[in-house]
């Protein structure tokens, strides 16, 4: 038995949110693997839509491959939710209930201050606010359980 | 909650990792536990109480009991 010493709370944090556990291996480096591959589909959708002259074909192409890699992204996560042990998936929630008290509470703000000439926010600055606050609620909660 | 995890894990002899496998938790489940910083569901707590052969009362107890 190895536990004597005891690293610092933040190593801890830091290596319990880069550990893969066993019984969720498969579906976390699925889940990895299709949210690069969609990070990568909605760059080129972005450069793409600033190309006037693009293939029709193309045009069609690109934005349906970016949905489907979210959606193949989505399915990993919520098999990787299902199959966690049960603090993982307290954690997820967590961090899940924070993007989305996060982006909701954006939404309402911009929309209640409009006729102040508040600028709205578009669905890119969103999703990205969200995404942040998803990754900080990880953390947190990873950090709230060492 | 209190528990004594970590004085049943020492005398059988398991790390946390070997533990938390026999569990089919994460490491930082059991670490969390120990520590008492995360109360376990019942199922975990039963699974627990089985695996040390021991009542779950002996293993968890109210905070401020004796």
């Amino acid at each position: 038995m190895n536990d004597e010493f005891e690293p610092s709370r933040l190593r801890r944090t830091l290596r319990s949110i880069c550990t893969i556990s066993p019984q969720t291996r498969s579906e976390e480096l699925w889940f990895l693997a299709w949210i690069l591959a969609w990070g990568l589909a909605f760059l080129l959708n972005r450069m793409l839509s600033e190309v006037a002259e693009a293939p029709d074909l193309l045009q069609w192409l690109l934005p349906t491959l970016t949905v489907l890699l979210a959606m193949l992204a989505f399915r990993s996560y919520y098999r990787f939710l299902i199959r966690a042990d049960e603090l993982t998936r307290k954690i997820q929630v967590d961090g899940v209930c924070m993007a989305f008290g996060l982006g909701l509470l954006l939404i309402i703000t911009t929309v209640a201050f409009e006729h102040l000439g508040m600028p709205q926010l578009d669905a890119n600055s969103i999703a990205s606010i969200m995404a942040v606050a998803w990754a900080a609620g990880q953390i947190w909660g990873h950090w709230k359980y060492q | 909650m209190k528990n004594s995890l970590k004085v049943l894990r020492a005398q059988h002899d398991l790390s946390q990792a070997a533990l938390a496998d026999r569990l089919e938790v994460s490491r930082q489940t059991v670490n969390a536990i120990e520590k008492g910083k995360y109360d376990p569901s019942l199922p975990l707590a039963f699974k627990i109480a089985r695996l040390f052969d021991q009542p779950i009362e002996s293993i968890f107890s109210e905070e401020g009991s004796p």
